[in-house]
């Protein structure tokens, strides 16, 4: 599913003491089976965006249109509700909306409200369980067991097991460890490379994350759309960057600083892993 | 449901910094109180006048918009219309006014309305300028400087009223929480819209559940947060804040205390 | 380096009697102005740790002693409070009064210190942490950022000897986490205050003193950062990521470049390799 806004608009609160317009103008296009990043600084309207998406909120102005689903100001709810099944969202911090008595009840609440029956729901969610490394031992326990890790997991197993196609995730690896962070982000890779027509918006402040998994970056500012392109082509603008606040890549940050401090103009910073950068340092040296 | 919360001015705080927002609130619990008992001492029209030109100027001194104000009074003018409209159909003596069909109006009945209504008016109005004026914290605060002649009763009102800060202080948290929740709980399909009382109800377990534990872990850390900055209770504490009493204050219980005195000479002397 | 601070004995501790143990025979000695960063995954114990430090949590079995003072003895806690204070991960839940000053108060209020030197010791913690200006604000309308500032001025205004930050910066955003660590950094260089910080994130961690990595309640490394972060087998053992510096550093020593020990950031790399090009 292709996803499209135009011209959208979103003030909360219209019309009183606090009114707030969260986004000017934005247009913004995001393809189907492509892997996207949205960077800004908290505030800048990247939560409100995501929230248009699957409907949560509705353009106040413009048009949002998900696949054959488009929304505005005037659609109804009734409307919107099967595009939610298309569209997963794993918020921050998604082990607090656990609820159910037993693991397996709460990863399979969703397919049920989508209307999937009672036994192909459990099918589904035990599958969804089983992807995200929970063990079947824990199915039947109550969530609040857990430990917070394996809270996390199942709660993005809850949110798999609607079987989206277009998956948003808002900072989903917030306060992890590293290594907890690097399976998660793994695991939603793999989600994304399995078929051809899956789709990830990813959220994030670490630009770590960004590079290495996103092929589009789009860079919010204020409620506007500042940059949008592909990873190479933001990442190379280091001072309008630093300039909205934002952070720099490791790499680029290394390759940068050798670069002005050398004035080899050949240096090529748009290298986004240790082994890619190395080289470069390597090249640097080796070349008269 | 979103807009019904949306337009809710009661509760609401529109910051500011008016003359009826820099009163003490201790100086506008005791107005709003003297206010309210003597405005149903009398139903002089003279009064009643009086009660409604004093809170036009404080709502005109308060600087609070007024269309965000009546935008807010939607529902509460609805009520103070159908009570005026009963008051003209119940009433069922005095002069004749008019007759349509079977139902009679009376003179007596259309001023005996108004006076409802004007009464109605002014009070809400006035309440609600209390709460758009005063921060919960002021208010708490007044509220405990005025009923601390009660822990002689022993009423722990210290503890009340730290209580009470506290659960203001996360009011405004525990909204956000719960929006989140339920944004994350639609998104998995939860329709909380549709179906009958009973499925609704069911449907809300999906976001009291998340809220109950979240709290129940808020409240946890905020002990060990209070524990670790050495608080043991109230009584060596000394306290920071203080109110402050103004030449404002005392302008404004002089001329509420002489629209007491009006009205009680109203009633009782003439 | 200053004479020790905090001493730690044999510790070991277990939640419930039938629990495994949460820590175990810890020993640790601290000294005043050192900055110490506590290491290790989630469910490490490195938390737990972090409260026996102010005495929220009390031994049953081993000795911690603060500033001297036996944290087992319970005449002894409002002066070890007094002393400690700590700054704890969810900037919401730590926040208690309504307002940014009565919160940076609350804990001189529950001390008794009278008001006029508590107006004073406000102000003056507000200045130090750059919040003027946000006194009357609540905490609803502050960012992460600023209401960790806040807990920060709530526990310097105690003037304590030794503060504790438990994963004080790990759900802010990288701007938030930038403002606080900046103030960490100031608050140890300018006031000499030790500094405790328990983190995840090495990058953090790189900045203190001593690193102490923890692994399943155990101490397994205790030492400078420069000396463990390339310890290839501690980082496994306790599943620690390496700062992106130190990765780059260790890749172009396999490949042959002699890099030598006092390099450990960025400047000081791409210093060496302009020079090491114009030799050769």
């Amino acid at each position: 599913m292709q996803i499209k806004a135009k011209n959208i608009v979103y003030k909360y609160m219209p019309n009183t003491p606090f009114e707030r317009e969260a986004l000017k103008q934005v247009n913004v296009t995001f393809e189907e089976n492509s892997y996207n990043v949205i960077i800004g600084r908290t505030g800048s309207g990247k939560s409100t965006l995501i929230q248009l998406i699957n409907g949560l909120l509705q353009p106040t102005e413009g048009k949002m249109e998900i696949g054959e689903y488009i929304i505005s100001s005037k659609t109804k709810e009734k409307d919107i509700f099967s595009l939610r099944r298309h569209v997963g969202m794993v918020f921050q911090y998604p082990e607090n909306q656990l609820f159910h008595d037993t693991v397996l009840q709460d990863v399979s609440f969703g397919p049920i409200n989508f209307g999937v029956p009672q036994g192909e729901a459990e099918e589904i969610g035990r599958n969804a369980l089983s992807r995200v490394g929970i063990s079947d031992m824990l199915f039947n326990r109550s969530p609040f067991e857990l430990s917070g890790g394996q809270m996390r997991r199942v709660a993005i197993a809850g949110v798999l097991a609607s079987e989206p196609k277009i998956l948003i995730l808002d900072e989903p690896t917030a306060g992890l460890d590293p290594q907890g962070q690097y399976e998660i982000m793994e695991l939603f890779y793999e989600w994304y490379k399995e078929r051809g027509d899956r789709s990830v918006i990813l959220v994030t402040h670490q630009m770590e994350e960004a590079v290495k998994y996103g092929q589009n970056i789009v860079v919010m500012n204020n409620g506007e759309l500042e940059m949008c392109g592909k990873r190479e082509e933001v990442f190379q603008q280091r001072d309008k960057l630093l300039q909205l606040g934002l952070g720099i890549p490791d790499t680029v940050k290394l390759l940068h600083l050798l670069k002005e401090t050398s004035g080899d103009k050949k240096i090529n910073t748009a290298k986004f892993d240790l082994y890619n950068t190395v080289e470069e340092l390597l090249m640097f040296l080796e070349r008269d | 449901m979103g807009d019904m919360l949306n337009n809710n001015i009661i509760g609401q705080y529109v910051p500011g910094d008016s003359y009826i927002h820099r009163m003490d609130p201790r100086a506008k619990l005791i107005c709003i109180v003297l206010f309210m008992v003597f405005l149903f001492f009398s139903s002089h029209p003279l009064i009643i006048a009086i009660g409604l030109f004093i809170t036009i100027v404080s709502f005109y001194l308060s600087q609070v918009p007024l269309r965000f104000f009546l935008k807010g009074m939607r529902l509460i003018g609805i009520i103070i219309l159908f009570t005026f409209m009963m008051h003209l159909i119940i009433t069922g003596e005095g002069s004749i006014l008019f007759e349509v069909f079977f139902i009679t109006i009376y003179v007596e009945g259309v001023i005996e309305g108004f006076i409802i209504a004007i009464r109605l008016l002014t009070l809400v109005t006035m309440a609600s300028l209390l709460t758009l004026t005063t921060t919960s914290v002021n208010l708490a605060d007044g509220m405990e400087t005025l009923l601390r002649p009660l822990e002689k009763l022993r009423i722990p009102i210290h503890e009340l009223a730290f209580m009470m800060s506290i659960a203001l202080r996360f009011i405004p948290t525990l909204l956000g929480e719960t929006r989140k929740i339920t944004n994350a709980q639609i998104s998995r399909g939860a329709n909380f819209s549709t179906g009958s009382l009973i499925q609704r109800v069911k449907k809300f377990v999906s976001i009291l559940v998340p809220l109950f534990v979240r709290s129940f872990k808020r409240a946890e850390d905020l002990a060990v947060a209070m524990e670790a900055r050495g608080y043991t209770g109230g009584n060596q504490r000394t306290k920071f804040r203080k109110l402050q009493w103004g030449w404002i204050d005392t302008i404004a219980i002089i001329v509420f205390l002489l629209f007491s005195l009006l009205a009680i000479t109203e009633r009782f002397f003439s | 380096m200053g004479n020790e601070i905090i001493r730690i004995n044999n510790l070991s501790f277990r939640y419930s009697s039938n629990d495994v143990d949460v820590l175990k025979n810890i020993h640790l000695s601290i000294h005043s102005g050192e900055w110490v960063s506590i290491v290790g995954r989630n469910g490490s114990g490195k938390s737990t740790l972090g409260k026996f430090l102010n005495g929220l949590l009390v031994p049953t079995d081993g000795h911690v002693f603060i500033v001297g003072l036996n944290s087992c003895e319970e005449k002894n806690l409002l002066a070890i409070r007094k002393n400690v204070t700590m700054v704890f991960q969810n900037p919401d839940n730590q926040f208690i009064a309504p307002t940014v000053e009565d919160d940076v108060a609350f804990g001189l209020e529950n001390m008794g210190v009278p008001y006029e030197e508590m107006v004073q010791r406000v102000q003056e913690a507000i200045h130090e942490m750059d919040l003027a200006g946000l006194e009357k604000q609540e905490p609803h309308r502050l960012s992460g950022g600023q209401k960790q500032r806040v807990a920060i001025a709530g526990a310097l205004v105690m003037k304590p000897s030794i503060l504790v930050f438990d994963e004080a910066t790990s759900m802010l955003d990288p701007a938030g986490r930038m403002e606080v660590l900046s103030s960490i950094q100031r608050l140890n260089k300018d006031k000499n205050i030790t500094l405790i910080t328990i983190t995840h994130d090495m990058k953090e961690a790189m900045m203190a003193d001593r690193l102490i990595v923890l692994k399943d309640g155990k101490i397994i490394r205790n030492g400078k950062p420069q000396d463990i972060l390339f310890d290839e087998k501690v980082l496994t053992e306790a599943k620690l990521k390496r700062p992106f510096i130190y990765e780059v550093i260790n890749t172009l020593r396999e490949k042959g470049i002699v890099i030598p020990d006092e390099i450990i950031d960025e400047k000081k790399l791409v210093d060496m390799l302009c020079k090491l090009k114009r030799k050769t």
